[in-house]
């Protein structure tokens, strides 16, 4: 696996810190509402004959544009869910690996070590984060400006709290 | 040509470059990982049906 490389000799990897799935449930319904208005705006210009082509007699070729715009949104999803699901910290016994996936070909990792870390804090904003218990999560080094941040995460505050926990462990 | 033919060809030109990123990153970044093998399956599948329906009209 992809994080094996990523340890040291002899270090253990003790969890994935992953988003929450809400975040692709959100993703599903913003791509599903986009396809649904591209084919509404589509089937509205086929019945008012606007453009010869999308004529609501020539069904074939509506069926054919409205097929490509579902291979679209089809293909955008999986890059929103791609961009997402790489966006992971991994929590082993020695350090936070930060894997911050920005693009297709705009991926950062940054290591943190647990005996380092001098604040943890975590966000939870609005109704749907505090009921599904996600929310950003902040990880501050001391002795340095370089702050860790993720996103929506899963179960956020007993995450936090087990990073608190190894970083005291850590340091005895 | 065919006006169908044509919009299959558009499709195709513009799905095969993206798909070919998504896979690519899929396969440097996730593998062996079961999510990732599920997610490639059902994205395929969902082309491959999205395409075969076009082939069909």
């Amino acid at each position: 696996m992809e994080q094996d490389d990523l340890l040291e000799e002899g270090e253990v990897l003790l969890e994935g810190v992953r988003k929450h799935w809400i975040i692709y449930v959100e993703d599903s319904i913003s791509h599903l509402f986009g396809c649904v208005f591209f084919i509404a705006v589509t089937m509205y210009l086929s019945f008012q004959k606007v453009i010869p082509l999308l004529d609501v007699d020539n069904k074939s070729y509506i069926s054919m544009v409205l097929t490509f715009f579902v291979i679209i949104f089809w293909t955008s999803y999986f890059y929103f869910w791609t961009k997402n699901y790489f966006d992971v910290w991994y929590v082993t016994d020695r350090h936070i690996i930060a894997v911050n996936q920005k693009d297709m070909f705009e991926r950062d990792q940054a290591f943190m070590e647990l005996t380092k870390i001098q604040d943890v804090s975590f966000e939870k904003n609005g109704f749907l984060s505090t009921f599904f218990g996600y929310g950003k999560l902040k990880v501050q080094t001391a002795g340095s400006d370089q702050q860790f941040v993720i996103e929506d995460v899963h179960d956020v505050e007993a995450v936090a709290h087990r990073i608190m926990e190894l970083r005291d462990k850590a340091k005895v | 040509m065919d006006v169908t033919l044509i919009i299959f060809i558009l499709s195709l030109i513009v799905y095969i470059p993206l798909a070919g990123v998504l896979l690519y990153v899929w396969w440097k970044h996730g593998k062996h990982e079961r999510v990732v093998n599920f997610a490639r399956l059902i994205f395929l599948l969902g082309s491959f049906g999205l395409f075969f329906y076009m082939i069909t009209l």
